[in-house]
């Protein structure tokens, strides 16, 4: 556990809404975009995050430092994307890449067509690819720490994740 | 150096301003459960008038055959906060 979430738990201990307040400006970013990366669009990424700080909020009693504050906040929050998706499934295109173009809003930044090329060769991945790459790459979460959050094991998560990059590298030249 | 690593963490996306510290401020509003709630004046006299109620239940009961099946279900009838100040106004050594 490092300084700053010990100094957040030791805040939720006196004083749950500072505590809450902290935690929430700790992770509300990074957390919302992992979750925007997923969903794509940005009122599906605020709903889901709203949610997975609800449920934190909630349950933050019973965090039993069994991992790393991180680790919990980051699962609660993947479940609550992949809930959500879940309950798109059946208007969401088969073909990944294409959900970034069905699902992109106002919030998308056309202009920079590799970063829109990117987004599409991490869309088109299995779930837990995705999951692994975007934790690894913009996140920069260990293989160990990506394993507890998605529920894989530490060599699957690395595998994925290696996959995922191969694939991504090759979806890029071949969408040049 | 692959396209993969000069596209770098670039993504096609943008935040609104002030969504996150308005998520913030959404959730600091939820309340967690269990938590005491400051009452208004109005709350008082809601509770008031349920533990009034339940009072008069316990009374109107007590010399009934079975005298806790009603009196448990008024007491269930109650949300947990009013159940809650019900148990701790209620003398129960002298009913």
């Amino acid at each position: 556990m490092n300084d700053r979430d010990e100094r957040i738990l030791e805040a939720l201990r006196e004083d749950e809404s500072r505590g809450m307040a902290l935690l929430m400006e700790a992770y509300a970013e990074p957390v919302y975009w992992h979750v925007r990366r997923l969903v794509v669009r940005h009122e599906d990424a605020q709903d889901a995050v709203q949610e997975a700080f609800i449920r934190i909020y909630k349950s933050i009693g019973r965090f039993r430092r069994e991992s790393a504050l991180s680790t919990w906040v980051y699962r609660i929050a993947t479940h609550e994307a992949l809930r959500l998706l879940e309950k798109r499934r059946e208007s969401l295109p088969l073909d990944g890449s294409g959900i970034f173009e069905q699902q992109a809003d106002f919030w998308t930044d056309w202009a920079d067509k590799d970063a829109v090329r990117l987004q599409k060769a991490i869309l088109s991945l299995p779930r837990k690819q995705q999951l692994a790459f975007n934790l690894r790459w913009y996140d920069e979460l260990g293989y160990e720490q990506i394993a507890r959050i998605t529920g894989m094991s530490t060599g699957s998560a690395k595998a994925n994740y290696h996959f995922a990059k191969e694939k991504i590298i090759q979806y890029i030249k071949d969408h040049d | 150096m692959t396209e993969l690593e000069k596209i770098g963490k670039k993504m096609p996306y943008t935040l609104p301003e002030g969504s996150l510290e308005a998520l913030q401020q959404r959730v600091l509003a939820t309340r967690r459960p269990g938590r005491p709630v400051r009452r208004g004046w109005w709350g008082w006299a809601l509770a008031g008038a349920a533990a009034l109620a339940l009072l008069f239940t316990l009374h109107t009961t007590v010399f009934t055959p079975d005298p806790y099946e009603e009196l448990l279900a008024a007491f269930d009838a109650l949300d947990s906060e009013d159940q809650a100040f019900v148990l701790e106004c209620i003398d129960f050594e002298n009913l």
